[in-house]
């Protein structure tokens, strides 16, 4: 009874200050608890393991129920694992009523962006592509129409990953299907196929090996 | 209305809030992709590092810390992450510094680093005979916020290598990082090691 006294005198002082205050208070707590609280995630893909320039994939959409939570897929420039710094294309799945979106987003030194757009079909497919320019300069693509052009720092990859990113094991990720994943040669600017891939698959997601550049994934649910 | 009631009523709006939130605070920071897979990766001896660089380069290794730090561990996946901490951490996010190196084309000069992305707390200073860029004040990603850690990143390339290095910069200074990579060395005698490699690896 003697925390029930407490908590009602704070909840009084919350009610007598200004309305400003009591909606900073009532917005920013839960918010820092959030923070604190963090989110798991689980991924099923292909790290390439190996310093190429430039990532691409045809990526068919899946429509899964997200249960209030997330279900990304992407391909991705890691500039730098410690901090993590990255480039990263893709659609998301978010819940209602915000639905499918493409998304672009980055993430080094000098700071985070990201932006949301469009809408793919369910079982479309659509490409994929991060294709480096000058120095540190990283065009991302979807279907070939250029969505962002950042130029980065650090500027130089060190690993290339295309990954299912799930945020609620609820999620079934059945049907997903990655094809054609390929780095970019700044020799001769031309995309090769994947050569070697690092399997990667969070219980209770599965990834199908088909070869080192395709592969399905399933489970969760 | 009684009192417990009040209560309850006041923090079920709030509970609902946390775990809505909860379930979204990378939405709200955004999609972020998969961390170094540490449990995949090699873990080498300085000597099989070397092994494994082959014919590609020089390949230099620290041969001074600062204070107590000690090479923890080395992993190799395509690139290698090494880990120096004054405590018995392997985890690359957990050490004092860290340093990711990997294969290179690329060997930029002084001139070319300094017109690049110029900004207050990016520095290009030579050392010995290479430019390094200094980023004193790199932004932490989520991981390193949630931990207080504040990072200062420093990167190079060197004969057919690549190295990045990061440390707490409140912990770890810049003459201190300055003068790991002024003591970074082709491997030999001098480099620092895992306690439990002999000189032989």
């Amino acid at each position: 009874m003697v925390g029930e006294g407490r908590i009602l005198c704070s909840l009084r002082r919350i009610k007598v200050a200004p309305k400003p205050v009591r909606i900073v208070a009532v917005a920013v707590v839960p918010m820092i608890l959030a923070s604190v609280v963090g989110v798991e995630r689980w991924y099923a893909g292909y790290y390439l393991n190996n310093d190429e320039w430039g990532v691409s994939a045809r990526i068919k959409t899946i429509d899964p129920s997200v249960h209030g939570s997330m279900l990304c897929e992407w391909v991705c420039v890691i500039l730098s694992y410690y901090p993590l710094n990255w480039v990263q294309v893709g659609y998301a799945k978010r819940p209602w009523p915000i639905g499918r979106d493409y998304y672009v987003e980055k993430n080094d030194t000098i700071g985070y962006d990201r932006d949301f757009f469009g809408t793919p079909a369910a079982d479309s497919w659509h490409t994929y592509n991060i294709t480096p320019g000058a120095y540190g300069e990283w065009m991302c693509h979807i279907d070939g129409d250029e969505e962002a052009d950042w130029t980065t720092d650090p500027e130089e990859p060190v690993d290339l990953q295309a990954l299912v990113e799930s945020f609620d094991t609820d999620i079934e990720i059945d049907g997903t299907d990655f094809r054609d994943i390929s780095y970019f040669n700044t020799g001769n600017d031309h995309w090769y196929l994947w050569y070697q891939c690092t399997e990667v698959e969070d219980d209770p997601y599965y990834v199908v090996y088909v070869y080192d550049y395709w592969f399905l994934a399933w489970g969760g649910g | 209305m009684d009192s417990r009631t009040k209560v309850i009523m006041c923090l079920i709006p709030t509970v609902i809030v946390v775990v809505t939130l909860a379930r979204f605070p990378r939405a709200r920071q955004g999609f972020g992709p998969a961390p170094f897979p540490m449990e995949l990766a090699e873990k080498l001896s300085v000597d099989q590092l070397v092994d494994r660089a082959g014919d590609a380069g020089t390949l230099m290794l620290p041969t001074w810390m600062p204070g107590g730090i000690k090479l923890r561990e080395i992993y190799f996946k395509g690139l290698a992450i090494l880990v120096y901490s004054d405590k018995d951490v392997r985890d690359y996010r957990k050490g004092n510094v860290t340093i990711q190196i990997t294969r290179t084309d690329s060997s930029p000069t002084y001139e070319q680093l300094q017109q690049r992305s110029q900004r207050p707390s990016r520095d290009v200073v030579m050392v010995r005979d290479f430019p390094i860029v200094i980023l004193e004040d790199a932004v932490p990603d989520s991981d390193m916020k949630k931990h207080g850690i504040w990072p200062m990143m420093t990167y190079f390339w060197y004969d057919g290598f690549y190295y990045i290095i990061t440390v707490n910069k409140e912990e770890t200074t810049r003459e201190d990082v300055l003068n790991i990579v002024e003591n970074m060395k082709p491997v030999g005698p001098g480099t620092l090691r895992k306690p439990t490699d002999t000189a032989a690896g």
